[in-house]
């Protein structure tokens, strides 16, 4: 898995690239701890994300917990595969996704 | 003048007709070649070229001067030896017609005609066999022309042999002007034509010896020999013949000289014969007269017509009877009588016959005393009383005068035909000759020398240079001058020069000729035999044998350089052979330095691999290599170096050292090992050799790759189930090409059962007998016929594919290959057997390797893309769950045993954790917004969500999850 940020506070822009899984989610998870101080608008672009497992949609929900307090929070360029994780969980009703 | 301004005109013409006809006929070779055409063609237009020349030639005293042998010469040396024997044919045969019947130069008619077909044989002849066919050089041509000319004018003095002078002088006043003219219009036709075609090169510079072929110095030795030689034996027949001919001349100029002066003596001789008679005659009559007047005075009949009768009767001019007073007393003439005898000292010579001292008196012819125009001869008797005398007039002895005159001697002697005689007297005044001489004196004739004997000498006399012998005639005061002319006393000589001279050119030209020709045959052929021999044994062909045995010299020639080659062949195998050696040892060095077990890492179950290397030459320039670097990394590298032989070996040994020292000192990455080896590699290298490379970094327990491409052969990979694809990875430059190239790492995730194929050149590039190319695609057919094999066998079948394509051809680079295939942590069996289960400790680290178990078998089974992922995403939050909660910290074993036939996929995990059934527990409301929402319980509700059945059970001390999807 590869993180890419772009922009600062206020403005963020995450890319996830390759495989958020139970190995991976902890390094994102770190990351945003640590990123989205002043954040009021941040974005994921997901585009090369190819997988995402339960482990990945809990640091995605607290992200969405953390900028439904201090902003908004859009998932942009979903790959199918991880769009129907989102489907089968709901949260493709919870998060605002782009294409 | 004239005649030699209109021969030069005509020569003139003839070189720009020689010109126009080799522009025309260049022209027309380009377009229709040679031919039997161009031959008539080319001799007809110098036959009438011939024929113009005869009826237009420049007139002389005796013969027609013209250049019309030079034609078939032309015609025959320059262009074609057909034309030549044509031309000379036309021109001869209507000299003969010209001058047998149209009067033209009829005198030489049979000479001039046998000499223009002469000369087209010549042309013919020497235009084939001496100069090749090649157009002769300006010296050559003027030879050859000059040399026919001679003929002719040997054969015009040849059919003239009865008329030899006339003959001589026809040739003498031709001869010059024809040769000379004749070898003018072949000379500068033949430079025309070398400067129009601009092969003409200028003679100037010197040919080095070593650059001039053997029959050119015999040529320039032979002709140096043979002009010496004609100089020398000319000179000798020419002063033996002047030294003949002059001879010839003095002893006919002697004999002649003899001859006039005994006739000279003779016919003195005779006068003084006729005088001594006539004395004697004068004598008696005198007596008998005496008597007759003694009688007649006694009978008293004594009278002046007494005495005419007695004159008439003894036939006698003049009779005197004289008194003792010494007065005529009686004569026959009657004016004498009284005259007195001793009035003038001729009649008083006659008195001593009154003195009684002699009775007779005779006196010569002299003037008479009493009229000294008369000559008279007068002899006396004396009688008593007196004395008698008669005289006789000189019409009696004048016969014999004048018979005895010198002047009648010489005047008509010749002396040869043109020659002549002179006489002089003492004072060089000339008495005797020819009547414009008389008088002159013999210098004023230009002869200045005296002699006491005979003198032969040359001199200008009466302005013809001549030769004579002047003679003082002994105890004369005559002096004889014999006169002939040079032109008489040579012209022997000089018919014979020209014979001889011409004679020796004709002779000496053909001992030319045939010497030189000789040396051709007989030298320069042979050597030329030797040198093609020679030059196909330098080509390589030793089997070559040189035979040439024309004489003995050229036996052992050949011989000598058939053994040289024979022993040279014997080294060249002895040193082929230690070579071959030396080889053998390097091959087994090269071989050595590379890894070379069939079956390789037998013992690791992750991958099976295997390479071969089947080189063209003994030794070869491709190398590939492979090792662990530690428990878990595979090292691999195919390379290729330009170049084949010994110095390729040399920079492989060193590059694949080099390669796997970087390595094993702790390279980072294949890119960056392929930069510091391109770096080392480019130090020094004044080969200026390169090589391809293709390297990769295994993690085999992982299947993750990491590789880097300097310029070789794509890899061809095939993923598990699949076909192979060449996998057309970025290429950096070859190793060794440039310094300071940087390469570029890729990222090739092996999966259990891919395969991986690498190769050199030598294996796309493979040709067949028709040249064709075994190429990438039969590559990829024959490599998924493999499907199944081990590595070892993949590579045995692709080398037996290899060598079907290519069949007799033989093989050109070498050919090199490696084959992988991986199998995973699990080993080949587990691949084989997908059935199988895996255990592992439930540790969230083993969680790729669980997955890639679970999805080879689902893939296997036909899952999809899609499928594999929800399968992938399923085992996770299993094995997870699992990992965090079974064994509540600690490490403990988890098992998972996975199946998929008939599309339906059945995953059962088991561990011996503490009791837990995850299904029990609630789903979560997704529903929910996201405050609301709980972080948790997704993994166990996505699990449900997305296989077909769940289902749990605590067997025995296991709590057992059972899966099951469909998948088609």
């Amino acid at each position: 898995m590869e993180i890419v940020k772009k922009g600062s506070a206020p403005d963020l822009t995450i890319s996830v690239s390759g495989r958020l899984d139970t190995t991976t989610a902890p390094q994102l998870e770190a990351e945003l701890k640590n990123s989205l101080e002043g954040v009021t608008s941040l974005v994921f672009d997901l585009s090369d994300l190819e997988y995402i497992s339960s482990a990945g949609l809990r640091v995605l929900l607290s992200a969405q917990k953390r900028m439904s307090k201090q902003g908004t929070m859009v998932v942009r360029n979903v790959r199918e595969a991880v769009m129907d994780v989102f489907e089968v969980t709901g949260f493709s009703d919870v998060l605002t996704i782009e294409s | 003048m004239i005649a030699d301004f209109q021969l030069a005109l005509v020569v003139a013409l003839s070189c720009v007709l020689s010109g126009l006809v080799w522009k025309l006929d260049e022209r027309n070779m380009a377009k229709r070649g040679d031919g039997r055409a161009r031959s008539v063609v080319i001799g007809a237009v110098f036959g009438l070229a011939a024929i113009m020349s005869t009826r237009f030639g420049v007139q002389t005293d005796l013969a027609v001067l013209n250049v019309r042998d030079s034609f078939p010469l032309i015609a025959g040396l320059i262009f074609d030896p057909w034309a030549g024997v044509i031309a000379g044919v036309i021109g001869g045969v209507d000299r003969f017609i010209a001058g047998t019947w149209l009067g033209i130069g009829s005198y030489t008619t049979l000479a001039c005609s046998i000499s223009t077909v002469f000369a087209g044989l010549v042309g013919a002849l020497l235009g084939v066999r001496v100069f090749e066919r090649k157009k002769p050089s300006p010296f050559y041509a003027f030879t050859t022309a000059a040399m026919v000319e001679v003929f002719h004018m040997l054969a015009i003095l040849l059919t003239h042999m009865d008329d030899a002078v006339r003959a001589f002088g026809v040739v003498q006043s031709i001869s010059t002007p024809m040769i000379l003219g004749n070898a003018a219009a072949l000379t500068i036709s033949s430079l025309v034509i070398s400067i129009m075609s601009g092969r003409f090169k200028r003679g100037i510079h010197r040919q080095d010896q070593s650059e001039r072929p053997i029959t050119k110095t015999f040529q320039v030795w032979l002709l140096g020999f043979i002009v010496v030689l004609f100089v020398l034996v000319f000179s000798f027949t020419f002063s033996a013949q002047t030294k003949i001919t002059m001879t010839n001349v003095q002893s006919t100029m002697k004999l002649n000289a003899d001859d006039i002066e005994s006739e000279m003596d003779s016919r003195a001789d005779q006068l003084k014969n006729a005088k001594a008679l006539l004395s004697e005659q004068a004598r008696s009559s005198s007596r008998s007269v005496a008597n007759d007047v003694t009688n007649a005075r006694s009978t008293g009949g004594l009278s002046n017509d007494f005495l005419r009768s007695l004159a008439s009767s003894y036939n006698i001019y003049e009779v005197d009877v004289i008194g003792t007073d010494g007065r005529i007393s009686y004569s026959t003439n009657d004016a004498y009588v009284g005259y007195d005898m001793a009035s003038a000292a001729q009649s008083s010579a006659f008195l001593v016959l009154l003195d009684g001292s002699t009775t007779d008196y005779l006196q010569d012819f002299q003037p008479i005393g009493y009229d000294a125009s008369i000559q008279l001869m007068y002899a006396g008797t004396a009688i008593s009383g007196g004395f008698v005398q008669v005289g006789y007039d000189s019409s009696r002895i004048s016969e014999y005068e004048s018979l005895a005159d010198v002047n009648t001697v010489v005047k008509t002697r010749r002396i040869g035909q043109n020659g002549y005689a002179l006489l002089a007297d003492k004072s060089g005044t000339v008495i005797g000759g020819t009547s414009d001489d008389l008088g002159k004196s013999l210098s004023d004739l230009g002869v200045s020398q005296t002699t006491t004997g005979d003198a032969y000498f040359p001199a200008t006399v009466g302005g013809v240079e001549s030769y004579c012998l002047l003679r003082n005639i002994a105890n004369t005061d005559y002096q004889l001058l014999l006169v002939m002319p040079n032109s008489e006393v040579f012209s022997n000589r000089d018919i014979f020069a020209y014979e001889t001279a011409f004679m020796y050119l004709l002779l000496f030209s053909i001992v030319f000729t045939v010497i030189y020709q000789l040396v051709k045959t007989v030298i320069v052929k042979n050597l030329r035999k030797v040198n093609d021999s020679l030059g196909r044994i330098t080509q390589g062909q030793l089997d070559e044998v040189v035979d040439v045995h024309a004489s003995v010299e050229f036996t052992s020639l050949s011989r000598d350089i058939n053994s040289t080659v024979a022993t040279l062949k014997l080294f060249i195998e002895q040193a082929e052979k230690r070579i071959d050696q030396e080889l053998e040892f390097a091959r087994s060095i090269q071989l050595s330095a590379i890894p070379h077990e069939t079956t390789p890492f037998a013992e690791r179950p992750e991958f099976d691999l295997s390479a071969s290397m089947h080189t063209a030459k003994e030794v070869c320039g491709d190398f590939y290599d492979y090792f662990m670097i530690d428990g878990r990394t595979l090292v691999m590298v195919m390379a290729d170096v330009s170049g084949k032989g010994i110095p390729a070996a040399l920079f492989m040994m060193k590059s694949k050292t080099l390669i796997k020292s970087l390595v094993m000192g702790g390279g980072v990455s294949p890119a960056d090992i392929l930069m510091l080896a391109n770096h080392e590699l480019c130090e020094g290298n004044d080969a200026e050799m390169f090589v391809t490379a293709w390297m990769g970094i295994l993690d085999v327990r992982s299947g993750k790759m990491t590789c880097s491409n300097a310029g070789h052969e794509y890899p061809a990979i095939r993923r598990a189930g699949g076909t192979f694809e060449l996998f057309r990875d970025r290429h950096g430059l070859v190793l060794g090409g440039m310094d300071g190239v940087t390469y570029r790492d890729y990222e090739l995730d092996l999966h259990p059962g891919d395969e991986l194929y690498l190769y050199t050149d030598g294996v796309t590039e493979a040709t067949d007998a028709s040249n064709e190319l075994y190429g990438e695609e039969r590559l990829v057919s024959a490599l998924d016929a493999t499907d199944g094999m081990k590595s070892h066998e993949v590579l045995a079948a692709m080398k037996a594919d290899i060598d079907r394509f290519v069949g007799d051809a033989p093989q050109f680079d070498d050919i090199t290959m490696m084959c992988l295939r991986f199998a995973g942590r699990d080993g080949f069996a587990a691949l084989e057997n997908p059935a199988s289960h895996l255990d592992v400790d439930a540790n969230i680290d083993e969680l790729d390797h669980v997955q890639g178990f679970v999805e080879a078998v689902a893939e296997k089974g036909g899952a999809g893309p899609k499928a594999l992922n929800q399968i992938a995403l399923v085992v996770e939050e299993v094995f997870v769950n699992i990992a965090h909660y079974a064994y509540g910290g600690e490490l403990g074993p988890c098992s998972i045993e996975c199946t998929c036939k008939d599309g339906l996929l059945v995953i059962r995990f088991a561990d011996k954790g503490i009791a837990y059934d995850p299904l029990a527990r609630e789903d979560p409301d997704i529903t929910l917004s996201a405050e609301d929402r709980q972080i948790g319980g997704l993994g166990i509700f996505l699990t449900k969500t997305l296989m077909d059945t769940a289902s749990y059970e605590r067997a025995g001390d296991e709590n057992v999850l059972t899966l099951t999807k469909g998948v088609l």
